[in-house]
């Protein structure tokens, strides 16, 4: 999906500097607003192209496929104040390891005749090269403490839900439109719903009830999910998270969490640096309708 | 929100872009493979990955699995029964996890390798290819965060039982404390005199390692699993589980593609994902007493069901 061009074999030698390690929410999490324009629809041998990058590099939904979050246990999970989050991310993801593979070539790190993934292992190596290895244990905590939502556990969680045969069901129930929604209104959506009251184990309602309201962990949120049979709408009206856990296997997996999360948040934040050289548009947007009836 | 600055200086040369050649294919290249050798290697447009395995003895297999800058090791030998897996210290990225779970499907017929699949569990020499992929399948479920070093996984005993309420063993814990407030919690989410309340109180003192512990049948009906999430004890419940059950509950790797193999850990360790898999925070891992409990049914189970 790349057309040729003419190769240029410039190597400089980078001075790469880190002033400070661990990131910004902000440069971590970009912009979940959709970006117009229509793409190029695929076909079944040729994915859709879901942006460009610089003048002739082009992602490809292959690509995004393949930099995109590993969904375990079943569906994934949509929050309806931001239903197309966890895609954005995705094809940012993409975007960003493209400018990497390019940024690599320029540099002289890798060839041009190297594969995509090669010239994207060379840009991570020498940005992991200068990145600790460890984060100092004030650092972690301060990472961890911008994120404390992310990693809190749930100790309690009252909620509300609603099943549906299908996710247009659901769809329609929402008034074919994604937004805010009260978490009190939920029941009223459809016959089969309900209050429960989970239990830090996710006991206390059907287990794809408990997976949504683990995975917001927000009092006030209301989100979404699709089993592959029943979609289920499920809101927090109130949620207690556990103290922090005192025990060291817990204390040195948040630590490595918080490293590794800070080093991705640098290398997409440099990423980020890159499109003021390689100019980004995203032609293909995730839509909420898209979001939850899976197009 | 609050939040601390990272900031990467660097002096960008200025020059014309080089054209990106080639794209990762998403293929596997098997380059060696002779039953006593294998070596293939796979890449998708983002990441790169590599499977070195030999025969170190008659009955003995020794796989590595190299996925970005970490390699996944796997040592099971038939005779002796003795194996064991791990990461060198390393843990798994969600980067990992991507390639992996894309790696599985491209060997995907490698799963019935040297495994009669008709005769249910009856044991046959697993081959490179086997082990290989059981070694795919646990390091892709690994709990992000956690380092894995060297894990013995000799070969466990093996029973075949349906799960009820009062099967549950009671195996005596030392530690009074997590005894104490694990019978806290389960007063505090069961009924006074309910069974779930005697099962799940005896459960506190269970170190719940069922060695492994197939499905009695494989009906899909509810049975009787175990889930421990943070410090706090088990709590059974009653779960819907089988091959007909959604998402495979109770099988031995990923949703319906995993190995055939139908036991309780893994069943453990699917209820678990099924409630702490949805996040969007790709760090989310709260399954690891579960995950740690199963890999001796990743690497020793023998298909039970179709």
């Amino acid at each position: 999906m790349r057309s040729p061009d003419s190769v240029s074999d410039s190597r400089r030698t980078d001075c790469l500097r880190i002033t400070a390690i661990v990131a910004t929410l902000g440069a971590a999490t970009l912009t979940s607003a959709c970006f117009g324009g229509s793409g190029t629809p695929g076909t079944d041998s040729t994915p859709a192209v879901m942006a460009k990058v610089g003048p002739d590099a082009v992602v490809t939904q292959r690509e995004v496929e393949d930099s995109a979050t590993l969904v375990v246990g079943g569906g994934p999970v949509l929050d309806l104040e931001r239903p197309c989050a966890r895609t954005d991310a995705d094809v940012s993801r993409a975007v960003d390891d493209e400018l990497l593979s390019l940024w690599a070539v320029a540099e002289g790190l890798a060839p041009a005749s190297n594969s995509r993934a090669e010239r994207i292992a060379a840009a991570r190596a020498q940005l992991d090269s200068t990145l600790p290895s460890t984060l100092s244990e004030d650092d972690a905590a301060a990472w961890l403490s911008a994120r404390e939502s992310q990693f809190a556990r749930v100790q309690t969680a009252e909620v509300t839900w609603a099943k549906f045969n299908s996710p247009r069901s659901a769809w329609s129930a929402l008034g074919k439109s994604a937004g805010p929604v009260d978490p009190a209104t939920v029941p009223a959506l459809s016959p089969q719903s309900g209050t429960a009251r989970l239990a830090h184990d996710g006991s206390g309602a059907d287990g794809n009830v408990a997976r949504v309201a683990f995975a917001l962990r927000r009092a006030g949120s209301v989100g979404y999910t699709f089993d592959g049979t029943n979609a289920w709408l499920v809101g927090i009206t109130s949620i207690e998270n556990e103290p922090p856990s005192s025990e060291t296997g817990r204390a040195q997996q948040l630590r490595r969490l918080a490293t590794e999360g800070a080093r991705e948040d640098a290398i997409a934040a440099f990423a980020w640096s890159l499109r003021d050289r390689w100019p980004v548009e995203i032609l293909k947007h995730c839509t909420p309708e898209s979001a939850i009836l899976g197009r | 929100m609050s939040g601390v600055v990272v900031a990467l200086a660097l002096a960008m040369p200025s020059g014309a872009v080089a054209a990106p050649g080639g794209n990762g294919s998403g293929q596997l290249k098997v380059s060696v493979d002779t039953g006593t050798q294998l070596r293939a290697s796979f890449e998708t447009s983002a990441t790169t990955a590599a499977i070195e395995a030999h025969k170190a003895g008659p009955t003995r297999d020794v796989v590595a699995v190299t996925v970005g800058a970490t390699t996944f090791t796997a040592d099971r030998d038939l005779a002796t029964g003795k194996a064991s897996w791990g990461a060198d210290g390393a843990g798994v990225t969600a980067r990992d996890r991507v390639v992996m779970s894309q790696l599985l499907s491209a060997t995907d017929t490698w799963r019935q390798g040297g495994v009669d699949r008709s005769t249910g569990a009856t044991k046959q020499a697993g081959g490179l290819k086997d082990l290989t992929t059981r070694l795919l399948m646990l390091a892709a479920e690994a709990p992000e965060g956690v380092a894995i070093g060297t894990q013995v996984v000799d070969r466990p005993s093996e029973r075949r039982l349906e799960k009820t309420l009062a099967d549950v063993q009671v195996v005596a814990d030392a530690s009074a404390t997590k005894a104490d407030s694990c019978a806290a919690d389960v007063v505090a989410t069961t009924t006074a005199d309910s069974a779930e309340r005697v099962a799940a109180l005896a459960a506190c003192q269970q170190a719940n390692e069922d060695g492994i512990l197939y499905f009695g049948s494989c009906a899909t009906t509810t049975r009787w699993l175990m889930h421990d999430a943070g410090s706090h004890c088990m709590v059974g419940e009653s779960i819907n589980a089988g091959p007909r059950s959604s998402e495979c509950m109770g099988e031995c790797g990923p949703g319906c593609a995993g190995l055939n193999i139908y036991t309780y850990d893994c069943g453990d360790h699917d209820r678990c994902g099924r409630v702490h898999g949805g996040s969007t925070n790709p760090w989310d891992s709260e399954c690891g007493d579960e995950y740690f409990e199963a890999d001796d049914d990743f690497i020793w189970g023998w298909p039970n069901c179709t």
